[in-house]
């Protein structure tokens, strides 16, 4: 038996960031909205992070399936992206106009993603989505946007909700919502909003939180894109969680279509801070046209990281790894549950697995196993997809496996009352 | 997010919450039982609001239901719109009463000085609140009166409507820690408030005090915030207790001081 790891230090650091940080860690990466539940069982800073690892403040060592949420594909630090962006900020980052490595960024994403024609750099993928949706409204000149209900498109005031703070019922006023994979729902939609849709944005397939992740249905996208063509909406595909990691070319490569915007964000340049909204020749004038732009957006590092980055992924043929050693966790993760008597369902991608255990409706018994995990060295989460990286092992996946194990066995021997389902 | 509130949203938490929570009060303050023990038959005080709630409130010499009664005696109070009522509830206008003389006397010796200790006790002054019972009772009340009024902005609010369109069955627990248990069940989007324990939560919101639960509930204290530092806490399915959390943001609006 393993011995659960004690946060300490990340608990003093965290007393301290509540008297100067709104909710002391806000967003995806702190206690609330990363669902640390319990709070007592998650570390709360990071000290360093190298390769498929990170260590907390309390010098705890975690197999990290979160990746920094996403940015983390080939490995923290890796070599040869630290050499490309270490030679470049050895020339320059952010100066008054532009290094020449912009270009070379774009040639690469165009040379490398198949609906790409030009690229956009920005920073966050919410920059980059927010100008799908400005360009599809000033290609088309109409107002509404269908979404896919489950999304999450960044944290714009348009990519929320009527119910959430701070976001006025203006905002999201042009808002359609509709199932994924509903076909019939989808046409209906458009029909009663006929000439009045400027785009559809979607991720590739559903990877909401708390849900088991749906691929598409067999000819779900290539009818979404007559449905786009017919009546004239630009179909936007928000690939900034699943790029680069079911393939190079873009998601919707991956699934056999071709989308008329994409974003990337997450895994373009291994955690250097640069988002690019790639498209179709059609709309790159309507792009030029628009008043969009950042302090940060041209800084030369993260285009080095980028270059390096995509160049390795290719060398490596890295959507290929995360398929197989995905599916070997996920696998070995069923069959571990299985031994304790539990059904643990895995969805979505295997290079980006969700993870369930379905023997109750709360979601309690995964928590509590979640739990188990992180305080044994295994960083998962309870309500999130996670992320396969380039630097994983077949050791880190068997070791993973090994805490998994232990960890349904203690949430067992919790709950005598239970049934085994497995 | 909604910038203005809705009267008639106001209108039912008074109806469902506020005089809702006559009932409590009368099981957990002596002196509404004192002024109870004054009814000499049960009396049935039907709210009609044009545009609005119509329910009743019965009193005996025990206790307060919500509800009419077989054979209790009969008093209406008409109120001319939810804004008349609204208006009547915090004390700046009067209802039209219907009834015979004896039942109306029921108004001013039991009802209106049930309302003003109910009031007393959900907007307490600082002295009121020095005696450490009567500040433990004022917030159990004023939790219920919040916790009720979820259900009534669930149902009724439009943003609150949305929420609880996004929200799965099941019940969401909401406890303090060795305190109190109540839950809000949501079925079809439907929300209901139940003022015990729910003996299968699907989603959990533990208050760490009366004091917390009490101001979250009342939109004095963000429940983020206090999720951070470890005043509440949140397990089961997030999604649900994510839109719950949204619907009592609601809530902060119609019953917060802000």
């Amino acid at each position: 038996m393993t011995t659960p790891y004690q946060y300490t230090n990340s608990r003093a650091a965290f007393d301290r960031a509540l008297k100067v940080i709104p909710s002391g860690i806000y967003g995806h990466q702190g206690p609330t909205e990363g669902c640390y539940i319990p709070q007592s069982s998650y570390p709360l800073f990071s000290a360093r992070a190298e390769g498929s690892r990170f260590w907390d403040v309390d010098g705890n060592e975690y197999i990290d399936y979160m990746c920094g949420y996403g940015p983390n594909v080939l490995g923290y630090g890796d070599p040869d992206v630290e050499a490309a962006a270490s030679a470049q900020r050895a020339l320059e980052d952010v100066a008054t106009i532009p290094s020449t490595i912009m270009v070379e960024f774009a040639e690469l994403l165009v040379d490398t993603v198949a609906s790409a024609d030009w690229a956009f750099f920005a920073k966050n993928g919410g920059d980059v989505t927010t100008l799908a949706v400005m360009t599809a409204r000033a290609a088309t000149r109409r107002k509404k946007i269908v979404f896919i209900k489950g999304f999450y498109h960044g944290v714009a005031p348009w990519t929320q909700k009527l119910d959430y703070p701070g976001v006025l019922e203006e905002e999201v006023a042009n808002n359609l919502y509709v199932d994924f994979n509903n076909l019939p729902a989808l046409e209906r939609l458009l029909s009663e909003n006929r000439g009045q849709i400027a785009g559809l944005i979607a991720q590739p397939y559903m990877h909401g939180n708390f849900v088991d992740n749906a691929l598409p249905a067999a000819g779900y996208w290539q009818a979404v894109r007559a449905l786009c063509d017919s009546h004239g909406i630009v179909l936007i595909i928000d690939d900034v969680r699943a790029g680069f990691r079911l393939d190079l070319a873009g998601s919707d490569h991956f699934f056999g279509f071709k989308a008329d915007l994409i974003c990337f964000c997450k895994a373009l340049a291994n955690g250097y801070n640069v988002s690019a909204l790639c498209g179709t020749e059609s709309l790159k004038d309507t792009v030029s046209s628009l008043s969009y732009t950042g302090s940060y957006w041209m800084s030369a590092v993260p285009f080095a990281a980028g270059i390096a980055t995509v160049t390795k992924l290719k060398e490596l043929d890295a959507p290929a790894q995360f398929a197989r050693l995905g599916t070997e966790l996920t696998t070995g993760l069923v069959s571990a549950a299985a031994e304790n008597g539990f059904t643990l369902i895995t969805s979505g991608a295997p290079a980006l697995f969700y993870l369930r255990i379905a023997d109750d409706d709360s979601l309690m018994l995964h928590q509590e196993w979640v739990a188990e995990c992180v305080q044994r060295g295994v960083f998962f989460t309870s309500h999130h997809n996670h992320f396969m990286n380039a630097a994983l092992t077949r050791t880190d996946i068997n070791h993973t496996l090994e805490i998994a194990h232990e960890a349904f066995g203690i949430v067992r021997a919790r709950h005598p009352e239970l049934v085994a389902t497995a | 997010m909604l910038t203005e509130t809705d009267p008639r949203v106001t209108a039912y938490i008074n109806m469902y919450s506020v005089l809702g929570t006559l009932p409590l009060l009368a099981e957990l303050v002596p002196e509404a039982k004192s002024i109870l023990a004054g009814v000499k038959h049960p009396t049935t005080i039907a709210f009609r609001v044009a545009g609005g709630p119509r329910e009743s409130l019965t009193f005996t010499r025990n206790d307060v239901r919500l509800g009419s009664a077989p054979g209790a005696s009969a008093v209406s109070l008409a109120f001319t719109s939810v804004t008349h009522f609204n208006r009547v509830i915090a004390g700046t206008a009067q209802p039209i009463p219907w009834g015979l003389p004896a039942q109306l006397r029921f108004l001013t010796a039991v009802f209106s000085p049930l309302t003003d200790l109910l009031g007393r006790y959900l907007q307490p002054t600082d002295e009121f609140l020095a005696d450490p019972e009567r500040r433990e009772t004022s917030i159990i009340l004023t939790m219920h009166v919040a916790a009720s009024a979820l259900a009534q902005v669930a149902n009724e609010d439009r943003s609150g409507k949305f929420s609880a369109h996004n929200t799965p069955d099941g019940d969401v627990a909401l406890e303090v820690t060795g305190a109190l248990a109540y839950h809000l069940r949501m079925r079809d989007h439907h929300a209901t408030f139940v003022a015990t324990p729910s003996p299968s939560p699907r989603g959990v919101l533990t208050f760490s005090s009366l004091e917390v639960a009490g101001g979250i509930l009342s939109g004095d204290l963000s429940a983020v915030v206090c999720i951070s530092d470890g005043r509440l806490s949140m397990r089961g399915y997030i999604a649900m207790v994510d839109n719950v959390n949204r619907i009592l943001d609601r809530v902060g609006h119609y019953l917060g001081s802000k």
